[in-house]
């Protein structure tokens, strides 16, 4: 199987690379049956990374340890559901994963629009031939997930070796969300290329109008909503995994992943300028050409080491492709863009200063200093190194001062952009929109106040918080009283025709709620408290309002590990709450080592956070680390309505339509005919 | 050179008045001008009440240099590569951070100052011990950088606007009663209408 898969792997570089010179000579040449050959090449790609990809995972569930990879990341005593995460717990195999997911993007594209936008396809074609073609170039050259085991025997020749186990999973791996969470997260790095390809063949071609912004504003969607999962996910893991009490650390990886994400929303919102004021059309080229770029960097920080990481799972020799390819990439963009930056003149014009125009541009402002101020916190201790000699390191509080202010300003600017018309808002409707929601944010901060936060930006953001929830509110309101007016409905059921008739918009709106939820969550971050001390059985210790009692310790031994149990019983008012089962694994196999299984007691006041941080060395006892984390739970509940809006933004509008009706003709004078149309209008769906 | 504080406990007595020199106590009644050097009786007071003092002062300085510690630790990493705060890493297992609390926490009781202790860490670590960059050579453009990328954003940003609100044409004149206008430019108009409210 694995020189199955190797080859596989081979071909599938041989018909990308076919897909991109063919491609090529099919623009030039535009001869359809080039055009249609270089197509099936592309799909031809996809169809060999899938074969070489289960290869892999054939290689993981069948033990087979004469090769390389399998023996690095995978043993037997690993469970299926972790075997299916060995593909991308490995340099090789992450490399392999990042094609087979572009492959499932490049695919389903290339079907859909076989036969559509004819001019435009075959750029795109070899755009993404080319970015497949770099991938498999790394698959198959540089770093081949088919490597087998070799020895050298007497004779000095090299012999086919099999080893009896592997070494097993990265414990820090070996919990059911790094299942879901790279797959997100790479699917958001890789769905970026859609949109880029896009971009980069609407320049090239010089497609009229602004059909490849219709044409990807899914694929962004869906990319868009991949990255913030997967970002979410990461942090969720992070937080019951790492044991550290956080969800965020403002890590070089983390970083990495946040890069995109931030040009790709404000990608989001500007691009509604250019749908309909034809504005900012250069802006948004740029923006989609960066947030690839960014996806590239990314998966460079996390796979190079050029940044040292706990996330950052390889060290390797990688990086000066990926340089290369981001000169290469930002090369082809820069001549396109040069040599048809006429194409991209846009109609800008602007009412006021007081539009909703305006407040985009802000936005993006906001979004794009908040990326750069990010990427070059990131990258500083490589520069520093560089200028100094001397690495200086830039940590969580850096980026907490320069970011908090810049995400508040974005919060704010959420809850305004709705409030104000496109082209020019008036004082009088200024001040009927603000107004309520002014006095709610103002009322959720005398609230935070009076409940015991008493930080300056956690009662900001809270303020900020109510203002947005209000204006959503408001949004919602005022459409389904329409709608309730016109067709009887109650207010519950007009809010819901009302997202399903446009659900772009009324998406957003559930996306900005979604972002409202997390912000609170963020503002609790401000009063996280923690005790740590070594406890005997039946010890006690209190933790805010609560009380730990360490009840019993046990150990249990799994398939995979050997867990060392605490049974930690918390109490609110002298009130049994529940039992909690911190726990420390040892894994078995060389190579690895421990890891923690952090207990979690959730409420959507605060989470009781309880960490077996191992056996004290003076006296041997058990540590007990337990966090007192307020709000944390809002911030998972608001990566549920990010998702659910970006969802229902996917869907297809239900428009209110024209219902034709055969009204009884009673009155034949042809006055009454005059004033009795032949066809009466009706509230109804497609 | 007399010292005439007088002490609270001193007040309780009416008739005498403790004047304490520098190098002896001096008893004067009320009654008598005769001033005569005795060793007061509420010396005895002292020493327990000095020990009562520093027993009460003691939890007090402990979560002083508790607090300092913690201070101080934030300003550093953790060395482990764990990349979190030192104050703050609880990192499982994690002896590094453990072994420099124990250094900082040494320094701090012995007095040293803030400067010390990140000179001292410096050396030892180098600068990536630093939590966020210091405010001084080179490491002023990583806090300088976002301030200079807002300012040129928000000039470029307000430059545009008023360069584009300055290419918006005059609005049109509003049609006269009567006037009827064509059923494409209704259109055309009634589809930018629907545009501009859509979102």
């Amino acid at each position: 199987m694995d020189v199955f898969g190797s080859f596989t792997l081979l071909l599938a570089f041989v018909c990308a690379v076919y897909a991109l010179v063919g491609g090529i000579a099919a623009i030039i040449t535009r001869h359809p049956l080039l055009v249609k050959s270089t197509r099936q090449a592309g799909i031809a790609t996809c169809v060999l990374i899938f074969i070489a990809t289960f290869s892999v995972e054939y290689l993981l569930f069948t033990d087979n340890f004469s090769q390389a990879y399998v023996v690095s990341h995978s043993n037997r005593d690993l469970s299926a559901f972790y075997k299916i995460a060995a593909l991308w717990s490995g340099q090789e195999g992450s490399l392999l994963f990042w094609s087979f997911l572009l492959s499932i993007y490049v695919i389903s594209v290339l079907i859909a629009y076989r036969n559509k936008n004819g001019e435009l396809m075959p750029y795109v074609g070899v755009v993404l031939a080319g970015v497949q073609t770099f991938f498999l170039t790394l698959n198959n050259f540089v770093e081949s997930p088919f490597k087998t085991l070799a020895t050298v025997n007497a004779s000095g020749a090299l012999e086919p070796f099999t080893r009896m186990d592997g070494n097993g999973l990265n414990p820090l791996l070996q919990y059911p969300e790094m299942v879901i969470h790279p797959p997100n997260l790479y699917s958001g790095y890789t769905g970026f290329t859609i949109p880029f390809a896009f971009a980069l063949a609407a320049l090239l071609a010089r497609y009229p109008g602004e059909k490849w912004i219709h044409l990807t504003r899914k694929w962004t969607m869906i990319a868009w909503c991949f990255q913030s999962v997967g970002i979410l996910l990461g942090a969720h893991w992070a937080y019951a995994v790492l044991g550290w009490g956080g969800y965020w650390g403002w890590d070089p990886v983390e970083n990495a992943s946040l890069l995109p994400w931030l040009t790709g929303t404000a990608f989001l919102h500007s691009v509604m300028m250019q749908e309909k004021r034809g504005m900012m059309k250069v802006w948004n080229v740029w923006l989609v050409f960066c947030t690839f770029m960014l996806c590239i960097l990314g998966t460079f920080l996390t796979r190079s080491g050029v940044v040292s990481s706990v996330h950052a799972f390889a060290n390797s020799q990688i990086g000066p492709w990926f340089i290369g390819f981001l000169g290469l990439t930002l090369l082809v963009c820069f001549v396109a863009y040069i040599k048809n930056r006429d194409y991209l003149k846009s109609e800008n014009q602007l009412d006021s200063m007081i539009s909703r125009e305006s407040s985009f541009l802000f936005n993006n402002l906001l979004f794009l200093v908040a990326c750069i101020a990010v990427l070059s916190g990131t990258l500083f201790p490589v520069f520093s190194e560089w200028f100094t000699s001397n690495r200086i390191s830039v940590g969580a509080p850096f980026f907490n001062k320069i970011m908090i202010p810049v995400g508040l300003a974005l919060l704010f600017l959420t809850g305004v952009g709705p409030l104000l018309a496109w082209r020019k808002t008036s004082g009088d409707s200024l001040k009927r929109n603000f107004g309520w929601p002014l006095i709610v944010g103002l009322l959720c901060g005398v609230a935070a106040y009076f409940m015991g936060y008493r930080d300056t930006f956690s009662i900001i953001c809270l303020i900020l918080c109510g203002f947005v929830f209000w204006t959503i509110v408001m949004e919602f309101y005022r459409g389904a009283k329409v709608i309730s007016a016109r067709t009887g409905m109650n207010r519950m059921m007009s809010a819901h025709e009302l997202a399903m008739r446009n659900t772009r918009r009324y998406g957003g709106y559930v996306v900005h709620f979604g972002m409202v939820l997390i912000f609170i969550g963020l503002a609790g971050s401000a009063f996280n408290t923690d005790v740590q001390r070594p406890m005997n059985l039946g010890e006690s210790m209190k933790l805010g309002p609560y009380t730990l009692i360490l009840q019993s310790a046990d150990s249990k031994a799994e398939k995979n590990y050997t867990a060392q149990r605490m049974i930690v019983e918390v109490l609110k008012d002298n009130k049994q709450l529940m039992m909690l089962y911190p726990e420390k694994r040892q894994f078995q196999g060389n190579e690895q080592g421990s890891g923690t299984m952090v207990a979690i007691y959730s409420t959507l006041r605060e989470d009781v956070y309880v960490v077996f941080a191992g056996m004290d060395q003076d006296t041997n006892l058990p540590v007990i680390h337990a966090f007192l984390n307020p709000l944390v739970k809002w911030i998972w509940l608001g990566g549920v309505w990010v998702v659910m809006g970006t969802l229902l933004a996917l869907m297809p509008n239900r428009r209110a339509a024209l219902a034709v009706a055969a009204v009884p003709q009673t009155v034949a004078s042809p006055i009454a005919q005059a004033l009795n149309p032949s066809v009466t209008l009706r509230e109804g769906h497609d | 050179m007399t010292n005439r504080s007088v002490s609270n406990v001193d007040r309780h007595l009416s008739d005498v008045v403790i004047l304490r020199t520098s190098d002896k106590d001096v008893r004067r009644t009320s009654t008598s001008n005769v001033t005569i050097p005795v060793r007061s009786k509420r010396r005895r007071f002292i020493p327990p009440l000095f020990a009562l003092a520093f027993f009460a002062v003691l939890p007090l300085l402990a979560q002083q240099q508790a607090d300092r510690v913690k201070q101080i630790g934030g300003k550093f990493q953790c060395m482990c590569g764990c990349g979190q705060i030192l104050s703050q890493c609880n990192h499982v297992g994690c002896t590094v951070s453990t072994s420099m609390l124990k250094e900082l926490g040494a320094m701090v009781n012995r007095g040293d100052s803030e400067d010390k202790i990140t000179q001292t860490f410096v050396q030892e670590f180098g600068t990536t011990v630093y939590a966020e960059p210091p405010k001084s050579g080179f490491s002023l453009v990583a806090w300088l950088m976002p301030i200079f990328y807002f300012l040129i954003g928000a000039a470029i940003v307000v430059f545009f606007i008023n360069k584009w609100r300055k290419q918006t044409p005059a609005p049109a004149a509003v049609a006269p009663a009567g006037v009827h206008i064509s059923p494409e430019a209704y259109e055309r108009a009634r589809s930018q209408a629907d545009r501009d409210t859509e979102d």
